[in-house]
C-alpha cells in the first residue's frame, strides 16, 4: 500500500493504518532502532511506540514522507531509551554511532552561545546537499538509518575498513564545514 | 552531549534526503575490486558470558530377544541441514524467521508448565550442585511421543501438555527454528539423533518426521559393538563444542536410543569488570565456608522482585534471553523453592516487581551433573512407556521399552562480554529515583534459570558450591 494510503487510514481512524504502518515499515523501523539500541526486545518495544505516536499524532500531522516521519520517531525513541539504560548501567549500539559523529564536532572559535537545534538541522542540511549524492546517501544510510558498515561495504562491494576511511573524510568534512560556518554546539 | 546534538540535527534534516537515502542505491567502488560480504564463522572466538549444554539420552530396548543382522549397512540414514545462520545484527531475518515459524501460545505455556513440573520432580529431592535443561528433556520425549501409540503416547502427549503429536511435531519444528542461534556472539543450538541398532526396522515415515520436525539424524549402527558408544560420545561432543565428553557403554539389548544436545552461549548484556571480581566468603548449606571469586556490578535502576521467601532479578544476555537469580531468604533452601511446581512458579514468575538499585555479587561457577529421569518421569504419569506394554509401533514393528532417559548437563558463567562501547564522553541523562534497592549478594545457596529470548526456560539449576566442578 502506498503512503498516501496508509495516511488516509490514519487520518479516517482506521486500525488498519497500524497493520499496514507494521507490514510496510516494522523491519526497518526495527533495523534503525537496533542499531541504536542494539537490543531486540528494546527495539521491538520502540518500534510499537513509534506506532501508538503516529496514531496519536496522524491527524493532525500530514506527513510528507511516511519513511522521515515514523524513522524519526523511532529514532528519538531509541536515542531516549537507550540514554535510560546508559544511565542504569546498560550499553547499547548507539554509543558506537556517537562515537563517530563526535568527530563532526567544530572547534570553538567564538564565544557565541550554542546554536539553535534547528538552525544546525539547516546547516547540516546544507552540508548534505553540497556533497555528491553518493557520499549523501553513504553519510545518512550510516547516519540515518543506522545500517551497519559491514552492509553497506557489501553493497558498496567494498572492504568495511575502506568504507571507514570514506566516512571518516566525511565527518571531517562536516567538522570543517561547521567550523567554517562558526558553529559551536 | 555534543554528540546527542549532532544525532538530534541529523534526525531532523528534511524528508526529501531521507526518501532519498532509502531509496538509493550505494554506487559499487571502483579501485577496491570485488568484495564479498560474508558472515564469518569458523574460527572466531566468543566472548562467552555464561555457557550452558545438556545431553539427555532416551534408550529403549528390546523388549524380547532378537536375531541381529549380519550384513546390514552401518552409517547414516538421514542426515539433517540446521536452519541457516545468520548475524547478530540481521533484524529482518531474525523476524523474518519469527514471522514463518508461529507458536502457538497454548504450545508456549505447555513448554512453560512442564518445565516446572519436571524442574520441581528431578531436583526437588537432590542436594549440592545441579543443572537440568527442561528443553532437552521436551525434545526427547516430544520425539518419543511421535514414535508412539495408544495408551504410551496419551501419557506422554499429557505430560507434555499437547493434545496431538502431529501439532507437537509442528511446534516443535517451529520452536526448533526459532530459538535456533549461531552468531558472531552466542550460540543456542539443539541437534537430535536417533540411533538405531541393525536388526531394527525403524518405520521409514518416523525418521522423516525426525528429520523435518526434529532435526534429527538417523543412524544405523551396532549396539553390542563397543565401538558404538565411542561414535555417540564423538557426535555429543562435537554437538555440545566440547564442553561435554560422556562415556557410553551400550549393551546388546538397546535397539535405539534418542540423544538431544542443548547448546547454549552467550554475551552478558553490559560485561563484568574484571578489575572488580574479588575473592570472598561463600556460605554453603552445612554451614562450612568456602572462599571464590565473585564478580561485582551495582546498577543504579533495575528491576527486581521480592516474594515469599526469595528476592529475585535477571541480567540481559545479547541475543534476547537471560539469566534469573533467585537468592532465597536466609535460612531457606533453594531446593525448598523447588519443592513443587507451583512454588518454583512462584519463584520464577511471582513477587512483587520493583525497580531500583541493585548491589550485584555473583560467584564465577562451573559444573557438571548428571541426572536420572526415569523415576521422575514415572511419578509425572510416564509409565506405558518404561514397561512391557510399552507402545512404539509409530517408531519401529519390533516391540520396545525406554530402558533409560539420562540427562546430563553442563554450565558455566564469567565476566567476560564485549565492551559496551570504549566511548566515555557522553553525559547521562537522570534515571527515575530508585524506590527501593536489592542486594544480590550470593554468597550462599542459590537458584538459577537462564531463559530464551522466547521466554522458554533452557536450563534450572542450583549453585550450592561454586568450587565444586560436579
Amino acid at each position: 500500500m502506498d503512503d498516501g494510503k496508509i495516511i488516509e487510514l490514519f487520518w479516517a481512524r482506521e486500525e488498519s493504518a497500524l497493520a499496514e504502518c507494521q507490514a510496510k515499515y516494522g523491519p526497518l523501523l526495527g533495523r534503525i532502532a537496533f542499531q541504536i539500541l542494539a537490543n531486540y526486545q528494546d527495539s521491538e518495544e520502540c518500534v510499537n511506540d513509534t506506532y501508538v505516536r503516529a496514531w496519536n499524532t496522524i491527524p493532525p500531522t500530514k506527513p510528507e514522507s511516511l519513511t522521515a516521519y515514523l524513522g524519526r520517531i523511532v529514532r528519538n525513541l531509541a536515542i531516549n531509551r537507550w540514554q535510560e539504560r546508559r544511565t542504569a548501567k546498560r550499553g547499547g549500539g548507539a554509543g558506537v554511532l556517537l562515537s563517530e559523529l563526535s568527530e563532526c564536532v567544530p572547534s570553538p572559535r567564538t564565544v557565541e552561545a550554542e546554536i539553535d537545534a534547528k538552525l544546525l538541522t539547516n546547516h547540516i542540511s546544507d552540508w548534505l546537499n553540497s556533497l555528491d549524492t553518493d557520499d549523501r546517501v553513504l553519510f545518512l544510510r550510516r547516519y540515518w538509518f543506522g545500517d551497519a558498515l559491514k552492509d553497506l561495504a557489501a553493497e558498496c562491494r567494498t572492504a568495511p575498513n575502506q568504507l571507514a576511511g570514506r566516512l571518516y573524510r566525511l565527518r571531517g568534512k562536516l567538522r570543517e564545514w561547521l567550523e567554517r560556518e562558526n558553529v559551536t554546539i | 552531549m555534543k554528540e546527542k546534538k549532532l544525532f538530534d540535527a541529523i534526525t531532523n534534516v528534511p524528508d526529501s534526503l531521507v526518501e532519498e537515502a532509502k531509496n538509493t542505491a550505494l554506487l559499487p567502488e571502483q579501485r577496491s575490486g570485488i568484495f564479498r560480504a560474508r558472515f564469518l564463522h569458523s574460527g572466531r572466538k566468543r566472548a562467552v558470558a555464561a555457557t550452558a549444554c545438556a545431553v539427555l539420552v532416551c534408550a529403549l530396548a528390546v523388549l524380547f530377544p532378537l536375531k541381529k543382522s549380519t550384513d546390514t549397512a552401518h552409517g547414516l540414514i538421514f542426515e539433517v541441514s540446521l536452519p541457516r545462520a545468520y548475524a547478530f545484527d540481521d533484524y529482518e531475518t531474525r523476524r523474518a524467521v519469527r514471522d514463518e515459524n508461529p507458536i502457538e501460545e497454548s504450545f508456549f505455556l505447555a513448554v512453560i508448565d512442564f518445565s516446572y513440573e519436571t524442574a520441581s520432580a528431578l531436583l526437588s529431592g537432590e542436594s549440592g550442585n545441579q543443572n537440568f535443561s527442561p528443553l532437552s528433556l521436551y525434545y526427547a520425549l516430544a520425539m518419543a511421543a511421535s514414535g508412539a501409540d495408544g495408551e504410551t503416547q496419551s501419557e506422554l502427549l499429557t505430560l507434555l501438555g499437547v493434545d496431538h503429536a502431529d501439532t507437537l511435531a509442528v511446534q516443535c519444528g517451529n520452536l526448533f527454528r526459532r530459538l535456533y542461534r549461531d552468531n558472531e556472539i552466542g550460540r543456542l543450538t539443539l541437534a537430535n539423533s536417533l540411533w538405531i541398532d541393525d536388526s531394527v526396522d525403524v518405520v521409514t515415515d518416523y525418521a522423516k518426521l525426525a528429520a523435518e520436525n526434529y532435526y534429527a539424524s538417523s543412524f544405523h549402527v551396532d549396539f553390542a559393538d563397543e565401538d558404538t558408544g565411542r561414535q555417540m560420545a564423538a557426535w555429543i561432543k562435537e554437538n555440545a563444542e566440547g564442553s561435554i565428553s560422556p562415556e557410553f557403554t551400550t549393551d546388546s539389548e538397546q535397539i535405539l536410543s534418542i540423544i538431544n544436545t542443548v547448546y547454549f552461549c552467550d554475551e552478558w548484556q553490559d560485561r563484568f569488570n574484571k578489575s572488580n571480581t574479588a575473592a570472598d566468603t561463600f556460605y554453603l548449606a552445612d554451614g562450612s565456608e568456602i572462599t571464590c571469586d565473585f564478580m561485582n556490578t551495582v546498577y543504579g535502576s533495575h528491576t527486581f522482585a521480592r516474594g515469599d521467601g526469595f528476592t529475585r532479578s535477571k541480567l540481559s544476555l545479547k541475543n534476547g534471553g537471560a539469566m534469573v537469580f533467585i537468592l532465597p531468604d536466609e535460612g531457606i533452601s533453594p531446593y525448598d523453592l523447588l519443592s513443587s511446581p507451583e512454588r518454583l512458579r512462584e519463584t520464577f514468575e511471582g513477587g512483587a516487581s520493583v525497580c531500583g538499585k541493585v548491589t550485584w555479587q555473583i560467584p564465577k561457577f562451573s559444573f557438571a551433573s548428571s541426572l536420572d529421569c526415569r523415576e521422575a518421569l514415572e511419578r509425572l504419569g510416564v509409565v506405558s512407556a518404561f514397561s512391557g506394554n510399552a507402545d512404539f509401533s509409530g517408531l519401529t514393528g519390533d516391540a520396545a521399552f525406554i530402558s533409560s532417559v539420562r540427562q546430563e548437563t553442563h554450565i558455566g558463567i564469567d565476566e567476560n562480554g564485549v565492551e559496551a562501547s570504549a566511548f566515555t564522553k557522553i553525559d547521562y541523562a537522570g534515571a527515575a529515583l530508585p524506590t527501593d534497592y536489592a542486594d544480590m549478594i550470593l554468597n550462599r545457596p542459590f537458584l538459577y534459570g537462564i531463559t530464551s529470548p522466547n521466554g522458554d526456560l533452557l536450563f534450572i539449576g542450583v549453585c550450592a558450591s561454586p568450587n565444586d566442578s560436579r
